[in-house]
Parts: C-alpha cells; structure tokens; sequence
C-alpha cells in the first residue's frame, strides 16, 4: 500500500480503499453523484466528524453543482475547493496511505471519479471532555482551566494567554500505529534555540508503537533514564505552561492526555506552583518555605525517628523520650520495622484511595484511619508517636505541588528509613549526600538539575527560596533566555502613585 | 554491553548489602535501656561508695501507660514511676557494674538530671567521685550537682506531688533561681579553676506545713506533714572537701555575690520607730553587683559596688508611699540593709570557712592577669581572708503597685 498514487479510476480507488479498511465497521463510504452526473466518493470516520457540516458544506453543494459543467479535470479540482465546498479547512493529496492517514485522524476525504487527487476536508469533531479544573493542581486564586485531552483545545488555551507571533506551535506525528499528534511549543524570541532544536530532535527519534500519553515521551526523551527525579515537568495548567514559556521553556503538547510536558526543569520548579505568583509575595514566600520544609519532613522524619531511636536516645528531650518509650514499652518490633509496617500500610492506604470509585474510597480511607490510627495503637502494634511521625510525613508529602515530584520523595524516604535503622544519623547522611550528589550530576536539557543553587547564579534567586515581588523581577531568568532580558519596564515599581 | 550492565547491577547490590554487613551493633532500642533520673552517692561507715540510681518506668510515665491512671492514690504513681537502686562498691564504676549484673535493662546515664551527694561523702572529698562523670563518656554535664545534710539515697526517696519523677522536681527548684544552680560542668570549673573554690545547692527534705498552736495540730496531725524538697542554702568547699554550709539569709548574699539572684526574691524591712514602725515588703527585680579589686602598694583590695531595684509590694507601716521623701527612706534603709546582708556573707566564707566562693580571687584575675600569674594565685588561699572590703549598694524602688498609701494609713485619715 505504501507509495500507492490515487487513481483516476473512482472504483479502482474504492476497491483499495475498502481493502484497507476492511472489517471497519466505523470507516463510512459515502457514494454519490455530482450534480453534473460525475461520481464522487466521500470517505471519513464515524463519530471524528461533524455530519452537519459534511452534510451542508460538502455533500449538499456538490449534489446541487449542476449549472456549470467542468471544462477539464483540473479545472474541476479548484473548482470544487473553490467556489462549491464551503468548508474552512482545505487541503490535497495524491498517496493511498496519506489519505488513510487523514480520514484517521477526522479528515473527511473527496474523490471524485477522473481525479487523481484527494481533497481532504477537515470538520473533526468529537465528544472531548470540556475544559474544566484540573484535579491535580488545584489552586485558590488563578484560573480554573486545565487542559484537556483535545491537542487543538489546549493549543488555543495557551495562545489566548500569549498573543503575540513569537509563540510558534511545531507539530509532529509520533507513533507507528497512534500517529499521535505533538505539538512543540516555545516563544522564539525567548527559548534558546538549541533546547528547541534538541527537543525537535529527541522528539523525532521516537519510533515507538504508540504513544498513549505524555508519560511515553517523558520516558523516552528524558536525560538520565535510571534516575528516580522527574526531569521535565508535567502541568495541567495553561497558565503555568505560559509562565514558564515566558522563561523561555519548551512544551510538549501531547494528543489524549491533558498533560503537557516542560523542559528543561529544575529541582525547584518542582516546588514551585503557579498560585505563587498570583497571591502576595510575602505570603508566598512563606509558603514556599514551607514546601521546602514539608520536603525535608517527607523525605527524613521517619529516618530521623529511627536514628533517634535506635542510636541516639540522648538527643531526644528527656521528658519526650519518656513518653516516647512509654508508648514503645508494649511494642514488639524494633523502630525500624515498626516504621517500616505504619508507612507501607499509609502508602497502601494512600493508593488504594486513589484507585478505587469515590464512594468505597472514602470507606476505606476511614477503616484505614481507625485502624492504622487507634486499633493499631491500641493493640500495641505500634506506639503512638509513631502514627503522629507516620501522618506528619503523609501531610508534608502531600504539600510538594509536583505530583511526580513527591511520589520520589515517598519512594526515596524508604532506602533512607533502613540507612537509618542500621547506620543512624551516619546512615541518614550517607543517604543525603548521595541524593544530593546525584542530583548535582542531573541535567535536563543542558540545564543542571540544581540550578540555579548549584552552579549558583545569584540574579534567578529571588524566584527560588524566596518569591520575590514582580515589581522586582524585572529580569528574564538566566541562562534560558540569551539577550532579550528585561521583562519590565523602567517605570514599572510599586506604588506608582507616588511622585 | 551486556556484560558492562550486569556488572553495574551486581555493583549496586553490593553497595546496597554494604550497609548490613556493619550489622547494628550500637544499636539500642528505646525500651531496652534503663533511664536513670537521679544518682545519689553516699559514703558508707566502713569506706565503700554506695550508689544509688533512680531509674525512670516508662510504663508508668507515658499517658498509654497502665499505672498513670491508676486509682491507688497519689503517692503509688510516685513510688511507681521510679524505682531506686543501689549497690556498694570500691568505685563508682564498681558499683555501677554490680548494679548493671542485678538489672534486665542497660543502664542509661545521659538523662540523668541530678547527681546527690551526701555530707560524709562531700565532707571526704570528691575528686574519686567526679572523676567517673567527668569521663564517663555517657554522663552529661548538665545534670546539677546537689549536696545534702543527710545521706543522698534519702533525697533519691522523696516522693513527689507535682512530678512523677522526684529528681525532676529538684531540676526544676534548680531551675527557679534561688540558688546557685551549680551543674556538673559549673562545679568542674569552679573546682579546677585557681581563682575560685566550688560551691553548690544544698537540698533537703523539710516539712509542708508549719506547726503553730495545738489548734493547728488538730487539723494538720504531724503524721499528715509531708514533706517536700527545698533548696536550704549552699554547701561551701575549699578544694573538693566540704567545709561547711551556708544557710538560706547569707546564701542569699552569696548569690548576690554571684550576680545570680533571678526577679522573685523578697525582701522585708523593718521601719524604725521614730518614722512610724511597721514593715514594708519588697520584690526585687533586678540587682547587679560590681567587683572592683585594687592593688595599691602590693596590698589587695576589694571594692564592692551593689545596684538592687525592686517593687514594692506590702506595707503596714505608716508611710505615705506617694511622697518621694518616704520612698527615699525606704531605699537608704533597704541600701543599708543590704550592706550589713553583704557584710555578714564575707564574713562567714571570708572569716569562718576560709573558702573563696564569692568570685573576688576570679575578678582580681581578670584585673591584673600578670599580677595573678606571678605570685597572687598561690598566695590567694591567705590573702583572700585578709583583704579589706567596702562595700555600697544603691537601691532604686520603681513601682509601689496599685495603691499609694497602705491601707492602715487610710484608716487613720477616716477616722
């Protein structure tokens, strides 16, 4: 089928065409006659395209086009896209298995009977979900869109926040049998080239059967493959994605999934959400203190607890450590297993959570709840202040915005329990500086992981441990945007009323 | 290829298997260790050590424990929540280790909070018994250092009301501010510096109730006082020996000494007949003293300089606390009050015990460093007992609190 040319024959092609798409039942051929008696051939996919328009701008024009009567075949062509198809999206082919190709993806294809040459009419419309918040970022102040899983949807939430030429949208097909539709995204006259140009590349190397959401490409085109750290970003916010384009990022737009992907990312993009820019910068600032301290609370109380336990009982307060082993004198495990049992079973509890329907979900979550929390207590399985560790660590992990984000954190909190129940605090270090050396040695897109702490460049600081206020942020972020810097005005400062 | 990844692999699980191999052999779970709240050290009569630990039952602590809410009285959660310990022996290390063979648990030094020493014990000197402390890598530094007149396994007894553990309630009388507070680090100091001999609390067991007429009596029977632990003064030391002890009135001269007294203290006054009689109360909420040593002619001298501020907080005399000129008296009788306190202080370390506990070998020190290094240091022990001391002392009464008059004064008016 490969390289076939369309015929002139319009039953030659239709024969093809029907071999092709044997045994699809949702591939319709729609036979008819041009109004001036030539026979025309209408080939699409049932339910990726809007029947009405097809109906009023195609079919009934064409059975009504019987006043003038075609000179030559060419002539008809333009004729037909011209003057009688009324259609807004136009375009033409000659090869069998592009016109597959397009009728696949929702074009509507036209052959008509002596032309070599298919119109391909694009009416796609389907059911897609509407846009509607998106259930992992939440936000209280900002907008309330996410994307959706329509390409074309979430291409025109991004352009209504940019308007300007310089935001370009490169498209591609990836996938052998999905021919997924991806969409590249950056303002041109802010992304380094190079990264687009490395996107572009990583992108088109691609050569898989399908791509089923974004996830594939983050995999397939992500630096370090064997590292637990998420490496490009994944947002279901058009406002953030914009944010980030206006820093002079790339994103991968994928069809199917409202998950788009950035790069290159930083370790603290990760632990930064877009509600961050919209409230008060003191306020936020704060909070993004908090995220970092909730980071460490995710990835090292249990450790801590352990260490502190089974190696350092002189460190703890001596009226704590009192109460501390009050509630450990019935408990039959070591700390390590203990805290090993509570935080799989929270781990559990957590997924559970997320699998199940809404209605049993909540059921489990509260046998889980008393179980974990009091029976468990109560029985002298675990003590108490373990539960308080065990949930504090939970809360903390759920505050880190990045989903991809603190799912390593939980992962990586449980190598470091067992440093902890073997080595201690030496132990806990070990596992610290370990993380911390390979995170150094992480790249995502050229950018270094840690950047900009490490190598440190002192002008991005104020959007990273502290979010400082926009009116002082009158510099693009370094490093991603070469010329082109000042992203205010001169005249723009706080309080302009003042003379 | 292939070779390289299984290599990688196989590196990995080594790494990963590295941190078993050391096994946990410091490990030590939490209710695998005896606490010890409180040491007591007794000589006993035929020249062994005896000691005493008062270990800490988690089980009756926490509020998940058993016994915490049991119902058999107040006194049972007390005697419930430690349990004392003791075993005699040549050394303390002895001792120790005798007692670890009687008991299930380790033995667990680093919460430990006091350490009680007893008057034969303290009177035969202490050096053999810090030592072990001082080493011992376990024992903290911050546990206080406590003397008493008795035997310290008596004060290890005590039982409590406010605390479950008894040595908890001599830290936090420790912790007040009327006394000294001397910790094992503080007495270290003191005892190795040649500027300085050590001094610390003295704790003893002293009744909760006073006695008064035979009316009282029927009310509280003497069988229902109790008793209850209470800083009595300052036991004095010249070099690691204990020479004596100083009660709770010139403690206070001490602590004054010391630029130690905390906001609390009280301090009545008696005014003198001709301005009326009566007393008045006051608190005082700062006070600072200067130590200014001289050396003229070779000749040491010692001048102190005291600053006292209070609040006034009772009066049943009959001054009018409005006027200035009465406030006036109050500060110079409370000026001179305060000297004589000084005075009779010195004189009891200076003259009687002969020890250097008041930090003026300390302020000389710091002086003339080079004076004190050729010479001063080792004839300090003498001279101390020697050099003249003048003392002043200003007193400042900021507030009278709410009402200016005393209430007898306005009686008077209204009559």
């Amino acid at each position: 089928m490969d390289n076939q040319l369309i015929g002139t024959e319009l039953s030659g092609n239709l024969e093809k065409l029907k071999a092709a798409f044997a045994h699809s039942s949702d591939i319709i051929f729609r036979e008819f006659k041009v109004g001036n008696g030539q026979k025309g051939l209408l080939i699409f996919v049932d339910g990726l395209i809007n029947m009405k328009l097809i109906d009023e701008d195609v079919l009934q024009p064409l059975i009504a086009f019987a006043s003038q009567s075609p000179q030559s075949l060419k002539q008809l062509e333009s004729l037909v896209s011209e003057r009688v198809i009324t259609a807004a999206q136009i375009s033409t082919g000659t090869e069998i298995a592009g016109l597959i190709d397009h009728v696949l993806s929702g074009d509507t294809a036209l052959l008509l009977d002596g032309l070599a040459e298919a119109l391909f009419i694009g009416a796609r419309e389907w059911d897609s979900r509407a846009v509607s918040e998106p259930a992992t970022e939440a936000v209280i102040r900002g907008p309330r869109e996410g994307f959706t899983e329509n390409l074309r949807t979430n291409t025109s939430l991004i352009r209504r926040r940019l308007k300007t030429p310089h935001l370009k949208m490169e498209s591609m097909k990836v996938g052998r049998l999905s021919k997924t539709d991806i969409v590249i995204s950056y303002l041109d006259n802010l992304a380094d080239s190079s990264i687009v140009a490395e996107v572009r590349d990583r992108i088109r190397k691609v050569d898989i059967d399908a791509i089923l959401e974004s996830g594939y490409i983050e995999e397939l085109i992500g630096d370090s493959p064997y590292s637990m750290f998420p490496l490009l970003m994944t947002t279901e916010r058009p406002d953030k994605v914009a944010g980030c384009l206006l820093e002079g990022k790339v994103a991968i737009i994928t069809d199917n999934t409202p998950f788009v992907l950035i790069v290159p990312m930083t370790f603290y993009g990760m632990l930064q959400a877009s509600e961050d820019y919209y409230e008060k910068f003191l306020f936020m600032t704060a909070v993004r203190w908090l995220r970092f301290l909730s980071m460490i609370i995710a990835l090292l109380l249990p450790s801590v607890y352990i260490a502190l336990l089974t190696f350092e009982l002189e460190m703890i307060p001596t009226n704590l450590v009192y109460s501390i082993a009050a509630g450990r004198e019935t408990v039959p495990f070591p700390a390590l297993v203990e805290a090993f049992l509570m935080e799989v079973s929270f781990e559990a509890l957590r997924e559970a959570g997320v699998r199940l329907p809404r209605p049993i979900g909540q059921s489990v979550s509260i046998v889980g709840g008393l179980v974990i929390g009091q029976a468990a207590v109560q029985a002298g399985l675990v003590s108490a202040p373990l539960v308080i560790v065990v949930s504090l660590t939970g809360i903390a992990s759920f505050i880190i915005p990045n989903y991809s984000h603190a799912i390593t954190i939980r992962l990586l909190r449980f190598p470091i329990m067992i440093l902890a129940g073997t080595l201690g605090f030496y132990g806990v270090l070990i596992g610290v500086l370990f993380l911390l050396s390979h995170m150094c040695r992480l790249r995502s897109f050229g950018t270094p992981y840690l950047s900009p702490i490490a190598p440190l460049r002192f002008g991005d600081l104020k959007d990273v441990l502290i979010r400082a206020p926009w009116w002082r942020m009158s510099y693009r972020p370094e490093g991603s945007t070469p010329g082109n810097q000042r992203r205010l005005g001169n005249q723009t400062k706080g309080n302009p009323s003042k003379p | 290829m292939r070779i390289a990844v299984t290599k990688r692999i196989l590196f990995l699980i080594i790494l990963l298997a590295l941190p078993l191999l050391s096994g946990c052999w410091s490990r030590r779970e939490v209710n695998d260790v005896a606490f010890v709240s409180g040491i007591g050290i007794d000589q006993m009569e035929d020249g062994r050590i005896r000691l005493a630990l008062q270990l800490a039952i988690p089980r009756m602590l926490g509020s998940s424990g058993q016994g915490g809410t049991s119902s058999s009285g107040e006194k049972d959660i007390a005697a419930k929540a430690v349990w004392i310990v003791s075993e005699s022996g040549e050394s303390i290390m002895d001792a120790y280790r005798k007692l670890q063979e009687k008991l299930q648990r380790e033995i667990f030094f680093a919460h430990n909070r006091i350490i009680c020493i007893g008057e034969s014990m303290a009177r035969q000197g202490l050096s053999p018994v810090l030592d072990f402390f001082v080493r011992y890598q376990e024992s903290r530094m911050q546990s206080y250092l406590i003397f008493t007149r008795g035997e310290a396994l008596d004060l290890l007894y005590y039982l409590p009301k406010f605390e479950k553990i008894p040595a908890e309630v001599m830290r936090e009388s420790e912790k007040t501010g009327t006394g000294i507070g001397a910790k094992m680090r503080d007495f270290a100091e003191m005892l190795l510096a040649d500027d300085s001999q050590p001094v610390a609390d003295e704790m003893d067991v002293v009744a909760s109730n006073v006695q008064g007429s035979e009316e009282t009596a029927k009310r509280v029977p003497p069988s229902d006082i109790e008793g209850s632990i209470a800083l009595k003064g300052l036991a004095v030391f010249k070099d690691d020996k204990l020479v004596g002890w100083i009660d709770r009135k010139e403690a206070r001269g001490v602590l004054w000494f010391h630029n130690k007294t905390k906001k609390g203290s009280a301090y009545t006054l008696e005014i003198p007949k001709e301005k009326g009689g009566g007393k008045v109360s006051l608190e005082m909420i700062s006070s600072k003293t200067e130590l200014t040593p001289f050396l003229k002619e070779g000749e040491v001298g010692m001048e102190v300089k005291a600053y006292l501020k209070g609040d006034l907080y009772e009066s049943s005399s009959s001054l009018d606390l409005t006027n200035p000129e009465s406030i006036r008296l109050i500060e110079n009788l409370l000026a001179e009050d305060v000297e004589n306190r000084l005075r009779l202080t010195l004189k009891k370390v200076q003259k009687d015990y002969r020890s250097d506990i008041i930090g003026f070998g300390a302020a000389v020190h710091r002086k003339y460093p080079r004076q004190w290094q050729n010479g001063l240091n080792e004839r300090w022990d003498q001279l101390f007992t020697e050099i003249p001391v003048t003392i002043h002392s200003k007193m400042t009464v900021r507030n009278t609190g709410l009402t200016g008059s005393s209430l007898k004064q306005k009686e008077e008016e209204n009559k």
